[in-house]
C-alpha cells in the first residue's frame, strides 16, 4: 500500500520501540521533570518562560511522537529554540504567544485527541511551521537518537561496513 | 608547483567554476600547456575537512546563495528558496555526486525527431549524436575509472541493492547491477578501493570517488599551468567594443571587486548560475544577456524526472551501510511510447540517514502516520528514478525583478512546472518501484516528490542555428566566438542517464576544441 503525506500523517497506528529498556521507560512515563513547569529543567531555560518550555515539550511530541524515546530527547528541540530565541525577540514572541493561545484554548484540560485536532488547526501558522521544522532537524539529527532507528552514523574512522555487514541481508 | 597569475594578465583562459565541466577543461587546458585560471565562488575544503554529518555537511558544502522560485513544481511549496542540491566549493557538485556514470544512448540526441511535435516540449536535437561524443565517453570512463570499463571490476552488492536486484527479478527486470560507478572495488590512479562507508553526499572523505577535487584540480595544478583562486564569485563577463570577451569581474572572500583579463572565458557555473551570469552581464551590445540573441539563455531548464520510492519491510536492510546509490535497473531506460510516455528512466538505489529522511522523505508531514513510518528506518530499502524530463520554454532562470545579492547582483529565480509528459512517466516509475519492493513482502511503499534539484541542464542549450540555442556543438557561444560554456546547461535535451559522465566527456571534446583554435589564432 502506498500513501499521500496527509493520510499517513492522520493514521493513529501503534509503534515498537526497538529497545527493551527504552520500552518500559515510555510505559512508565506518564509526565517527566521537562513537563513540570515548577521543576529545575523550565527554570533553566535561559528566554522562554518555563510554562512555554515545558507545553512545547509536549507539543514537539505530538508532532512527531516515537514513544520510545524519552522527553530528554524533545527537551533538547526545545533548548535549541531557547537558544535561537536569546538571539531573536520575533521568536521568543512568537513561540510565546503561540503557546499563550493554545493556553488560552484550555490546552490544560484538552486530551490527547482534542489537543491533536488543536494542532492540525494551527498546522499552517508560522508558531507551528517554526516549531515543526526544528524538530525535525534537532531530534532526528541528534546523534543520541540514532541508535533508537538503528542508524550508525559516521563510519570511515571504523572502517565503513565493507567488513561490518554491508552486505549481511539474510531474509531475502 | 600551483601557479598564480596577474589579474592584468590577458593571456590567461578563465573558466568560472570547478565541477565536472569547469575542472574537467582546466585541467585538460592545462595538461596541453595552456594557461588557466579557475575562478570557484565557493571556498575550498580538502578531503580531510568533509564531515560524515548531513546536515552539518550540507551546510558547508551546498550553494545556499539566495534563490528564488516560482510554478507548479512542489519546490516552490516545500523549498521555496532552496530549488537545487549543488555546492559552492572547488570541485562543484562533484564532491556530492553519487558516481553514477551512464552514457547517453544513441536516441537521446534526436529526440525532436523521435518523439515528434510533443506539444508544450521545446524539443530540440542535438547539434552532435552519439558517434562525436563516443571517444570521448571511452576517455572520460578512463578518467572517471568507472566500474565494468577499462578493466575495471563491478562492485559488491550491498543490503540495499540486493533487496531491489531480487525484487526486479521478480517483477521481470533483467537489466540489473551494481552501476557504472566512479567509485571501485579497488584501487586505482591513487584513489582506495570503496569501504561501503556510505557518505557520498557529504564529500570524498574516503577518497574513493572521482571527484574533480582530487583528480583534475591536483594533476592540473601540477603542470604548473592552472591556477584555482576559491571564494571568488564571478559578477559579469565583460566584453570590448568589437564584442570579444576581455576578461571577468569578481568578488573575493571580502567583497573586494576585482577585473581578471582573459584571452577567452567559459562559464561553468551549473544551470542556474551560468544563465544567471550571462543575465546580469548584459550590455548595450547584449541587451538582453550576453550571447543571448536567441532569447534561449536561462530557458529549457530540465531537473530530470525524480522522485523515490521507499520500501518498509519486517526485517533489517540497514540500507544505509553502502554506497550511497550502489545498483542499477535500466529496463525501463528506453523510448516506448506504449507505456504512455515519451522517453525512459532508471531505478538507482538511494539511502539517506534519519536526518534528511525526516525533511525529504515527506516534506512538512507530521504526526504518529509519520513517526511510525521513521521507526521503520532499520528495515527501509529506497530507490531513486531518474528519467528525462521534457524542455519547456517557459521554465528556466530569470533575474528576480528586486531582490539582490550580497554583491548587489540580481538574484535568479527558477520557475518550473511539470509537463505532462513527466508527470506520466514519473506515475509509471512510482507504480514500477512500488512493484519491486511489494514482490518481497513490503508492508508499505512511500512515494517522495522530487528533492531540490541535484541535475540542472538545459539553460544554454546547443543548436545548430543560433536562433535557437546559445552555444554550437562544441560548446561555444553563438554569438561570442571566445565565450563558451562547460556545464550541463549547454544540454539540448536531458536523456534519462545521469549527467555528469557526459559533462566530463564534452569537457575533454570542448578542450581539444579550444587548444586547436587557440593554435590557429582564433581565441
Amino acid at each position: 500500500m502506498t500513501e499521500t503525506g496527509s493520510e499517513s500523517r492522520m493514521r493513529r497506528g501503534t509503534n515498537s520501540p526497538t529497545d527493551a529498556a527504552v520500552k518500559d521507560a515510555a510505559a512508565h512515563r506518564t509526565s517527566s521533570m521537562y513537563t513540570q513547569p515548577d521543576g529545575e529543567w523550565g527554570k533553566s531555560l535561559g528566554t522562554l518562560s518555563a510554562e512555554t518550555g515545558c507545553t512545547l515539550v509536549g507539543v514537539t511530541r505530538m508532532m512527531y511522537p516515537h514513544d520510545g524515546l524519552g522527553d530528554e530527547y524533545y527537551a533538547k528541540v526545545v533548548e535549541g529554540l531557547d537558544a535561537q530565541a536569546q538571539q531573536d525577540e520575533d521568536l521568543a514572541k512568537l513561540l510565546e504567544d503561540g503557546v499563550d493561545a493554545l493556553h488560552g484554548n484550555s490546552w490544560g484540560d484538552m486530551d490527547e485527541g482534542e489537543r491533536l485536532d488543536a494542532l492540525v488547526g494551527i498546522e499552517h501558522t508560522p508558531f507551528f511551521q517554526t516549531v515543526r521544522n526544528e524538530v525535525v532537524t534537532g531530534l532526528y539529527g541528534n546523534p543520541d537518537v540514532w541508535g533508537y532507528f538503528g542508524y550508525e552514523g559516521p563510519s570511515i574512522a571504523k572502517g565503513g561496513y565493507k567488513d561490518r555487514g554491508f552486505n549481511d541481508i539474510d531474509w531475502l | 608547483m600551483a601557479a598564480r597569475y596577474d589579474l592584468n594578465d590577458d593571456s590567461v583562459f578563465v573558466i568560472v567554476g570547478s565541477g565536472a565541466g569547469g575542472g574537467t577543461l582546466g585541467n585538460e587546458l592545462a595538461q596541453k600547456g595552456v594557461d588557466v585560471v579557475i575562478l570557484e565562488a565557493g571556498p575550498r575544503y580538502e578531503k580531510e575537512e568533509h564531515i560524515d554529518v548531513e546536515w552539518e555537511s550540507f551546510n558547508q558544502l551546498s550553494w545556499l546563495d539566495m534563490r528564488s522560485t516560482s510554478g507548479s513544481w512542489g519546490i516552490t511549496n516545500d523549498f521555496p528558496t532552496l530549488p537545487t542540491w549543488i555546492c559552492k566549493v572547488v570541485g562543484g557538485t562533484t564532491v556530492h555526486w553519487a558516481g553514477c556514470s551512464i552514457r547517453f544512448k544513441d536516441y537521446e540526441f534526436n529526440v525532436a525527431k523521435e518523439y515528434g511535435g510533443l506539444d508544450g516540449a521545446n524539443l530540440l536535437d542535438w547539434p552532435i549524436g552519439l558517434d562525436d561524443v563516443l571517444p570521448y565517453y571511452d576517455k572520460a570512463e578512463d578518467k572517471l575509472g568507472v566500474t565494468g570499463r577499462h578493466g575495471i571490476p563491478y562492485n559488491d552488492a550491498d543490503n540495499n541493492q540486493l533487496v531491489m536486484a531480487a525484487g526486479a527479478k521478480n517483477v521481470g527486470y533483467e537489466q540489473v547491477t551494481t552501476g557504472t560507478m566512479a567509485i571501485n572495488p579497488v584501487p586505482r590512479d591513487g584513489r582506495p578501493g570503496t569501504m561501503h562507508d556510505g557518505f557520498c553526499f557529504q564529500g570524498i572523505a574516503s577518497n574513493a570517488r572521482w571527484s574533480t577535487l582530487n583528480t583534475e584540480i591536483p594533476k592540473g595544478e601540477a603542470t604548473g599551468h592552472l591556477e584555482v583562486r576559491p571564494e571568488s564569485h564571478v559578477l559579469q563577463v565583460q566584453h570590448n567594443g568589437s564584442g570579444k570577451i576581455t576578461g571577468v569581474l569578481y568578488a573575493d572572500a571580502d567583497g573586494n571587486q576585482h577585473v581578471q583579463k582573459a584571452r577567452g572565458v567559459s562559464v561553468a557555473g551549473n544551470s542556474i548560475e551560468s544563465p544567471r551570469l550571462l543575465l546580469n552581464s548584459a550590455s548595450s551590445q547584449h541587451p538582453d544577456g550576453l550571447a543571448n540573441s536567441s532569447g534561449q539563455v536561462g530557458k529549457n531548464y530540465m531537473r530530470h524526472t525524480t522522485g523515490t520510492v521507499w520500501g518498509i519491510f519486517d526485517n533489517p536492510v540497514n540500507m544505509y551501510r553502502g554506497n550511497t546509490m550502489a545498483g542499477c535497473v535500466s529496463d525501463e531506460a528506453r523510448n516506448d511510447p506504449d507505456r504512455g510516455f515519451f522517453g525512459g528512466y532508471y531505478f538507482q538505489t538511494l539511502h539517506l540517514g534519519p536526518s534528511f529522511m525526516g525533511a525529504f522523505v515527506d516534506p512538512g508531514a507530521w504526526g504518529r502516520g509519520f513517526a511510525d513510518d521513521m521507526e521503520g528506518y532499520e528495515n527501509m530499502a529506497g530507490m531513486w528514478i531518474v528519467g528525462e524530463d521534457m524542455p519547456q520554454e517557459g521554465n528556466g532562470v530569470t533575474l528576480h525583478e528586486s531582490e539582490k545579492d550580497q554583491h548587489g547582483m540580481p538574484i535568479p529565480n527558477v520557475h518550473f512546472d511539470d509537463h505532462p509528459n513527466d508527470v506520466a512517466m514519473r506515475n509509471h516509475a512510482y507504480e514500477h518501484g512500488s512493484a519491486i519492493y511489494d514482490s518481497l513482502g513490503a508492508r508499505k511503499t512511500i512515494h517522495t516528490p522530487p528533492y531540490p534539484a541535484t541535475h540542472n541542464l538545459g539553460t544554454c542549450r546547443m543548436s545548430e542555428k543560433a536562433e535557437d540555442g546559445v552555444v554550437n556543438k562544441w560548446g561555444q557561444a553563438h554569438d561570442v566566438s571566445n565565450l563558451f560554456i562547460s556545464d550541463g546547461s549547454q544540454m539540448t535535451t536531458g536523456a534519462a542517464a545521469n549527467p555528469t559522465l557526459t559533462i566530463t566527456s564534452l569537457a575533454i571534446r570542448q578542450a581539444d576544441y579550444i587548444a586547436e583554435q587557440m593554435k590557429a589564432g582564433q581565441i
